[in-house]
């Protein structure tokens, strides 16, 4: 079998995956991260630039390492490649200015957004990226459009990971959204107030990675990390039926397909399961949903260490600083 | 025989797309809603789709633009000759804002990077046809004639072909005459395999920049066992400040077909396309001629040049404004009919090109090159240039100099040379290849120019542009024209290259409104860097090069704009920045 070398790591590999595939099939630290890129769909990749990794060697045929950063969910993992993705200072500086530049087109609106706490650009800017902002300029903004009841689109975050485009493609019976325009102004658009009326377009809300597609019927209802993900099913004649549903004491907020590690949809699920059905009656429970992946904010990642020490912080919150699991989120949890 | 395309292989009907839009922007002046939809059910796509191509495209409008479009080319030679003084006569005449129509319809007023035209600068296309050398009397005579009713076609500028230079002793290679199918006949005659070793002894390589081995290519497509193949002649030629490929096309169009007819023969390729920029829509007629001639010639179409089996065609392909689709796989994707963005390099398009088909993809100057070489011989080509560089490079000269035009140098030439040969006057930096290839000082006036040694930095690799400056031009303000260019151009889809451009541009007109501090400087250059490494095609990639070489070569132009009283604490208000706002709320 063929074999890779990450980060020191060797991983054996089928022909035909990519360095990304390759690093996932081991797990761990190895894995770059990503925002574009969706196992489920096919032909994602390659816009975000996130999961760059350098190559030190491409294969045993040819030992040259290549002279710029790769982007691993679009490079095919090749016998005796070397790949650094941690333990290259290079690309975890280029990793940071792409995080930086990512975020010079996103408004920072976290406190009034639904997806803070289970953002991919909060984790990503958190772990990847830097302290503080360079940037002091205006940022850019987009008309408000309506796509329908249950959908919001806030085009103003949208980090163009084109995976609602594909989305919609590929699950979905008919696109009737894609992308307009190029360059800084290229959005995400559906076609002049048509709403995206199919059984399955609210997976597209699952696959944002960003709070740019949002549940309407979820809309300030609540902050995520006070609700309680529990796994449920139910005979669904569409769907798989196998959902989460997020409580808050008795009521379901909302409800969303399951998500795996890198928080990606395990299996789609239909619009009538995803915006009907919010009784605990409609479903059958499984039990606390297993959450892999702490987010920013469940982790309590947003203090900074110096604040830890604040004693009027720890006055706010008790919690703060002493022990990083211990949010609302993962207590109920455990 | 035949004069009308033939129908060697059908295309699938979507790669008609650009056809049919730019019929009906022609038609209409712009897309309306009711083409939208009956383009998607014509096509079998969502109307949204229909809509993402339409806006990727500045030349496709969704809202009126005039009996008469105007664009006003706003590069940076344009600028430096005083476009902006022929936007405002063009305003102050029609009664058209730039970027809108006027209130009766009958005038668009627009501003365009690059047209190919920097050696008759300023210049304009008028409903896609050209006019050159404006001033403002010209301009008031134009829009003059216009309203009177007299057609733009019958009005409208022949640009000059501005050869200034080909070597001495008749040597020139491009513009040498070349019999009717002379080539192709040499070219059977050598068989294939034969036409690709005359191209390894003659160490051609891509003339649009990139410099790959063009036999390496060719070898690569014919080993290829899916079929059909095509051959694609990259026309797109949007370099500001390049117009060689204009020259060639307008001078030597049959030196082209024969190349690409070559081509075709060597690799087994039934179909070929020019994808023409949509700016040298002008150009359209007289390559359609000469098609047409080789037809009538029995060089294109079934059996071409009377061998049994070869049938081979040429559909010229319009493009619609847009830089990016000069990159290949861009190209190939606007080719069939969809956004230009580039595809992820998973194959080279001489394994799945068009159509996911073997494909060359080569520049105008490159199969010029290919049938001229053929039709003299390697021998005499290898006489040509110096050794490791042989053959002849044609390179577009603009900018400060008393005889802009094209210059077919010899490889080997020094910068120097080249600047008397144009007359340049008071040359202070150039920048070679374009905004994305590189600034040099005067100082390296004794640099060759040859295929030679990228990497060292000892000879350059002219692209074909070469923009002389003077040293009263702010190279500040040239940045920001190639930024602003950049960030427009952009096709979106990779961060980097997105937002990169973006903050690039606001960075800098910072520092041209003396609001800049030394902190700035290194933001930019840290910034230009992370593009360069990691955005996704050649766009991102090169957009900062210039930049970040001129930060290091030339710092005085930086600093001198940099805010003197700034005292590390407070720094200056931007007026402009806190009014943009109300400013636009106002019109």
């Amino acid at each position: 079998m063929p074999e890779i070398t990450i980060d020191g790591q060797k991983i054996e590999f089928n022909q035909g995956m990519t360095i990304l595939e390759a690093a996932r099939s081991k797990g761990g630290d190895l894995v770059p991260p990503t925002m574009c890129y969706y196992s489920k769909l096919k032909d994602t990749g390659g816009y975000c630039r996130t999961c760059i990794v350098k190559v030190e060697a491409e294969s045993v045929k040819n030992p040259r390492a290549l002279p710029k950063p790769v982007a691993s969910c679009r490079t095919l993992a090749q016998d005796g490649m070397v790949v650094k993705n941690q333990t290259s200072p290079e690309v975890l500086e280029a990793r940071a200015g792409v995080v930086e530049f990512l975020l010079i087109n996103h408004p920072l609106d976290c406190p009034v957004c639904d997806q803070a706490g289970e953002c991919s650009l909060q984790d990503l800017g958190y772990e990847h990226g830097k302290m503080d902002t360079r940037y002091e300029f205006k940022r850019r903004e987009f008309e408000q459009r309506d796509i329908g009841d249950k959908i919001k689109l806030h085009m103003n975050r949208c980090i163009l990971c084109y995976r609602c485009v594909k989305t919609a493609e590929q699950i979905t019976d008919g696109r009737v959204h894609g992308v307009c325009s190029r360059g800084d102004v290229a959005e995400i658009s559906t076609y002049i107030e048509q709403a995206i009326d199919n059984d399955f377009s609210g997976n597209v809300i699952d696959v944002c990675p960003v709070g740019a597609l949002t549940d309407k019927t979820f809309r300030f209802k609540n902050r995520v990390w006070f609700t309680k993900p529990v796994d449920a099913h139910r005979e669904c004649p569409k769907c798989s039926g196998k959902v989460r549903l997020w409580y808050k004491g008795e009521d379901i907020l909302r409800v969303t397909a399951r998500k795996d590690q890198y928080g990606e949809v395990e299996e789609w699920i239909c619009n009538e399961c995803r915006f009907e059905k919010k009784k605990t009656a409609d479903w059958v429970i499984e039990g606390p949903s297993k959450v892999d992946k702490h987010s920013v904010i469940s982790a309590n990642h947003y203090l900074a260490p110096e604040m830890k020490n604040d004693l009027s912080m720890l006055i706010l919150n008790p919690d703060a600083g002493n022990n990083p699991g211990s949010s609302p989120f993962s207590k109920e949890q455990e | 025989m035949a004069e009308t395309i033939q129908t060697i292989f059908t295309e699938p009907a979507h790669t008609q797309m650009m056809n049919r839009l730019w019929d009906l922007q022609l038609q209409n002046g712009y897309i309306r809603d009711e083409d939208i939809t009956q383009l998607a059910s014509l096509f079998g796509l969502s109307e949204i789709e229909v809509e993402g191509v339409v806006s990727f495209y500045h030349f496709f409008h969704r809202q009126p633009t005039g009996k008469y479009t105007i664009y006003v080319n706003n590069s940076i030679v344009a600028e430096h000759k005083g476009c902006q003084r022929i936007i405002e006569t063009f305003e102050r005449e029609t009664g058209a804002r730039l970027g809108s129509v006027d209130r009766s319809g009958m005038f668009g007023l627009f501003e365009t990077p690059c047209i190919g035209l920097s050696d008759q600068e300023p210049s304009a296309l008028i409903n896609f046809y050209p006019f050159t050398q404006l001033n403002a009397m010209k301009v008031k005579d134009i829009v003059g004639r216009l309203k009177a009713g007299v057609d733009v076609a019958d009005i409208c500028d022949q640009p000059q072909d501005n050869i200034r230079f080909t070597p001495a002793e008749n040597k020139t290679l491009f513009f040498r005459h070349l019999e009717a199918g002379a080539s192709i006949t040499k070219a059977q005659a050598l068989s294939p395999n034969g036409v690709i070793d005359a191209l390894k002894i003659s160490e051609l390589a891509g003339r649009g920049g990139a410099y790959f081995p063009t036999w390496k290519k060719w070898q690569a497509a014919k080993e290829q066992g899916a079929s059909p193949k095509f051959v694609v002649c990259n026309a797109d030629e949007g370099e500001p400040g390049t117009f060689k490929d204009r020259v060639l096309m307008n001078a030597c169009p049959h030196s082209l077909i024969e190349g690409m007819i070559i081509c075709a023969y060597t690799i087994g390729a039934s179909m070929g396309f020019i994808y023409l920029r949509g700016e040298y829509r002008w150009l359209l007629p007289r390559l359609e001629a000469t098609l047409a001639d080789y037809r009538k010639m029995g060089l294109l179409g079934k059996n071409c040049n009377r061998i049994e089996g070869f049938d081979f065609d040429i559909r010229i392909q319009m493009g619609a404004g847009s830089y990016v689709c000069g990159e290949e796989t861009a190209l190939l994707e606007s080719l069939e009919g969809k956004r230009g963005e580039p595809r992820t390099k998973w194959f080279f398009p001489v394994e799945k090109g068009y159509l996911q088909l073997p494909t060359v993809v080569n520049n105008v100057e490159t199969f010029c090159a290919v049938a001229q070489i053929l039709d003299i011989g390697t021998d005499a080509y290898l006489k040509l240039g110096i050794p490791g560089s042989p053959g002849t490079k044609l390179i577009s000269v603009s900018g400060d100099c008393k005889l802009p035009g094209l210059y077919e140098i010899e490889w080997g030439m020094t910068v120097a040379e080249l600047l008397e040969l144009c007359e340049a006057e008071n040359p202070y930096y150039i920048q070679v290849s374009g905004p994305s290839g590189e600034c040099i000082s005067i100082k390296e006036k004794f640099r060759r120019i040859s295929m030679l040694d990228l990497l060292a930095r000892k000879d350059i690799r002219c692209g074909g542009s070469f923009m002389v400056f003077n040293k009263e031009r702010d190279l500040v303000r040239v940045l920001l024209n190639f930024a602003a260019f950049f960030k427009q151009e952009s096709c979106g889809i990779c961060t980097p290259c997105r937002a990169g451009n973006f903050i690039i541009q606001r960075k800098l007109e910072r520092l041209d409104n003396g609001l800049a501090i030394e902190e700035d400087l290194k933001e930019l250059k840290t910034w230009g860097e992370i593009m360069k490494t990691t955005s996704r095609c050649g766009l991102g990639k090169t957009a900062t090069n210039s930049l970040i070489l001129a930060m290091d070569k030339f710092h005085d132009y930086f600093v001198e704009k940099l805010d003197k009283s700034y005292n590390g604490q407070s720094m200056k208000f931007d007026m402009e920045a806190a009014t943009r706002e109300y400013e636009t709320y106002k019109k």
